[in-house]
């Protein structure tokens, strides 16, 4: 049979021929904001955990605007981490082609999914505060 | 090219137990965990703004046995993340990557990682009983 793509077009898109770079650069980029911004956050909740955390304090630490959103920058960051570390775990030991494409959305579907549960209740959880 | 010629990523069996080997494994498990972390971290946030009986349950867990483990060991994952990722940062820019170097990097993520875990749940403990 003939062969129409060469193998430059075969290769592109695929790992480092193609959009490969952008994802990497994101995974190292959200990986450095989410330390310093897991310093902040950590630093801030273990004074707040101090004897369990009751609704009503909870509630509070939400209500402050620079509390929920430190928190909602970290989650967004987070899902999109998350999304890029989990890809590379499928895709490198999940070997049926088609499993592993369904197995990719579901993930994009989870981490976005969970992303606006949390945009969401972290915003309601401010209004609350402010209401 | 067909399933079976293909090259494939290093699996758990084929590894002896060296500290680069050990230390990327442990890095890719911290990842599932931390996922996994984030959706009980949503699920959390979303019982905060129902309040009532779903708090009581998201408290419920978090306060039981299973839950202060798993609280555990979401430190520890991030904390080791985070100190797995400062060592790539440095692989990035093509530094770290003689065999000596390397090796003592990843058994100082893991101590740091191990001993960070503990001074934060101490401090926990500590602020807890004050």
């Amino acid at each position: 049979m003939m062969q129409f793509r060469s193998p430059m077009s075969a290769a592109r898109n695929h790992g480092a021929a193609g959009t490969g770079t952008s994802e990497f650069i994101s995974e190292r980029f959200t990986a450095l904001a989410l330390i310093v911004l897991g310093l902040i956050l950590g630093a801030k909740l273990v004074g707040l955990s101090a004897g369990g955390v009751d609704l009503i304090e909870a509630r509070t630490w939400l209500g402050d605007a620079l509390n929920a959103g430190l928190m909602l920058t970290f989650f967004a960051l987070g899902m999109l981490h998350s999304f890029i570390c989990s890809k590379v775990l499928l895709e490198d030991y999940i070997h049926i082609p088609g499993l592993k494409i369904l197995l990719i959305i579901a993930l994009a579907a989870g981490t976005t999914s969970a992303f606006v549960v949390a945009a969401i209740s972290i915003l309601r959880s401010l209004f609350l505060g402010l209401g | 090219m067909s399933q079976g010629q293909r090259p494939l990523s290093p699996h758990l069996e084929i590894y002896r137990p060296l500290t680069g080997s050990f230390t990327s494994i442990l890095h890719r498990a911290t990842n599932a965990a931390l996922l996994g972390g984030m959706l009980v971290l949503a699920a959390w946030l979303a019982c905060v703004a129902a309040g009532g009986a779903a708090y009581e349950l998201a408290n419920a867990f978090l306060s039981s046995f299973i839950g202060r483990i798993a609280l555990f060991g979401w430190t520890f994952s991030a904390l080791f993340s985070a100190a797995q990722w400062v060592r790539h940062f440095f692989w990035d820019m093509g530094y770290g990557f003689e065999i000596e170097t390397a090796k003592k990097s990843g058994l100082l993520a893991l101590v740091f990682a191990m001993i960070a875990t503990l001074a934060v749940w101490l401090q926990v403990i500590l602020r807890g009983a004050s």
